[in-house]
């Protein structure tokens, strides 16, 4: 199997009346990260959905796991996780009810006690974990739903190769970031590949390309 | 599957006025009539099943719009879509959760009905058939009203507008089939048609449903 995961040749993308970013190219491979930059509203998370298969680029070639995102099937999407701006967590549940049901329903990994616990402590939730989430901070809601991908690192060290993170390091406090960023470190070195839009840098071990977007108008 | 029940069913009791909103309509319904139009014995037990449905269809109704709408505006719609899961199961699921929440509360207290306007234990029994085989075409309706409404600010009214038109042959075979049974009159021809808009229904509204769901995403 290829090393390249995604695969992106003089991709456009024009949304409604406004061009967002033209002729955009690059590749990205196992082991490998790439940090997109750039100001609000050029186009960051429209990239996200058109790998993920949501929007269809308007000029060019888009290629993730070799395959067409539009043309994705079930267990195409099964080896990327997605997280984007909203949270995903329900406040009427409980940390660990949120974490349980979002891993077997959205990652399709169902996690014991052990690894959720885990997976909590790693974002620092350990002493929320029966809370409702509608007690706590965004910031904190925000970790729940991260805390998803370290249960997809300990349950499946591999399944998940593609990491796609719109904003994730948006609302946490410095010792998340710096865990947050060991733990991408970690699925690099596992062979898997990240892809994040990010206002601040990530220090990763590994090597890290960047795209910054700059406002069409 | 599972999973998507236990996570529909955990919000749904997490909101517990949810549960017992159907059951209040019902009682209060149920007490104002009396009221409204005096206490003709005869009068209201020909009323009782109409007043029971009334409940059926305001509690629905009115859980419509927020039916997808948190899950739509958290992201959840967008994730199971990224999944893989198959969209029919989670259309499943709610609707499962959803009839139970809203529909078997009022059906549940019946039998409390049927003692309030001195119903004969039969009429009660069909007042249940009919609701029974004729709410879920009522329930997959609001779930396909609030898919199409989602990227609509404040598009309750036009739910209610776009769906109400369709609730009427259900409304209409359901109160039918019961006058037909308490005036001695066989009501298998109605209780056959309710069935068939359940199988139309179901065979057509949870496919509307996912192109829907799916449309409102590419949108957003």
């Amino acid at each position: 199997m290829s090393n390249q995961l995604i695969h992106a040749e003089t991709v456009t993308l024009v949304r409604g009346q406004r061009l967002l970013f033209k002729q955009l190219s690059f590749d990205l491979s196992k082991g490998q990260a790439l940090h997109l930059s750039g100001a609000n509203g050029s186009g960051k998370t429209g990239l996200f959905k058109m790998l993920t298969g949501s929007l269809t680029p308007s000029n060019g070639q888009l290629l993730v796991l070799g395959k067409n995102p539009k043309k994705f099937a079930a267990c195409d999407l099964q080896k990327i996780i997605y997280l984007g701006h909203k949270t995903t967590v329900k406040p009427q549940l409980t940390v660990i009810e949120n974490l349980r049901l979002s891993s077997a329903i959205f990652d399709n990994i169902k996690a014991n006690q052990k690894q959720l616990n885990y997976a909590l402590a790693a974002v620092g939730l350990q002493d929320y974990i029966k809370q409702q989430l509608a007690h706590l901070s965004a910031g904190q809601k925000r970790k729940v739903m991260l805390a998803r991908l370290w249960v997809s690192l300990t349950k499946h060290k591999t399944q998940k190769s593609l990491w796609l993170l719109d904003e994730p390091l948006t609302a946490l406090d410095t010792g998340t970031v710096l865990d947050l960023q060991h733990l991408i470190d970690k699925h690099l070195k596992l062979g898997g590949g990240a892809l994040f839009a990010s206002h601040q840098k990530m220090k990763l071990s590994q090597s890290v390309k960047s795209i910054t977007f700059a406002k069409t108008n | 599957m599972i999973n998507l029940l236990k996570r529909e069913w955990l919000l749904a009791v997490r909101r517990l006025n949810e549960i017992l909103l159907p059951v209040f309509f019902l009682l209060i319904i149920t007490a104002i009539f009396p009221i409204a139009i005096g206490g003709d014995e005869n009068l209201l037990k020909k009323v009782s099943p109409g007043i029971t449905w009334i409940a059926v269809l305001l509690s629905i109704l009115l859980s419509a719009e927020k039916l997808y709408q948190s899950d739509f505006e958290d992201g959840s719609l967008e994730q199971l879509y990224l999944s893989g899961q198959c969209y029919f199961l989670a259309v499943g699921a709610k609707f499962m959760v959803q009839w139970g929440v809203h529909v078997l509360p009022i059906l549940l207290s019946l039998p409390l009905l049927g003692l309030w306007y001195g119903l004969a234990f039969e009429t009660t029994l069909q007042i249940a058939l009919s609701l029974f085989i004729g709410s879920p075409s009522l329930m997959l309706l609001a779930m396909l009203g609030s898919a199409m409404t989602l990227v609509i600010e404040r598009g309750g009214l036009l739910l209610i507008l776009i769906i109400f038109p369709f609730y009427l042959p259900t409304l209409v075979f359901a109160l039918s089939s019961i006058n037909a049974f308490t005036e001695g009159f066989n009501n298998l021809g109605q209780l056959t048609m309710l069935m068939a808009i359940l199988v139309l229904m179901i065979t057509i509204i949870p496919f509307a449903i996912v192109a829907t769901l799916k449309a409102s995403l590419s949108e957003n």
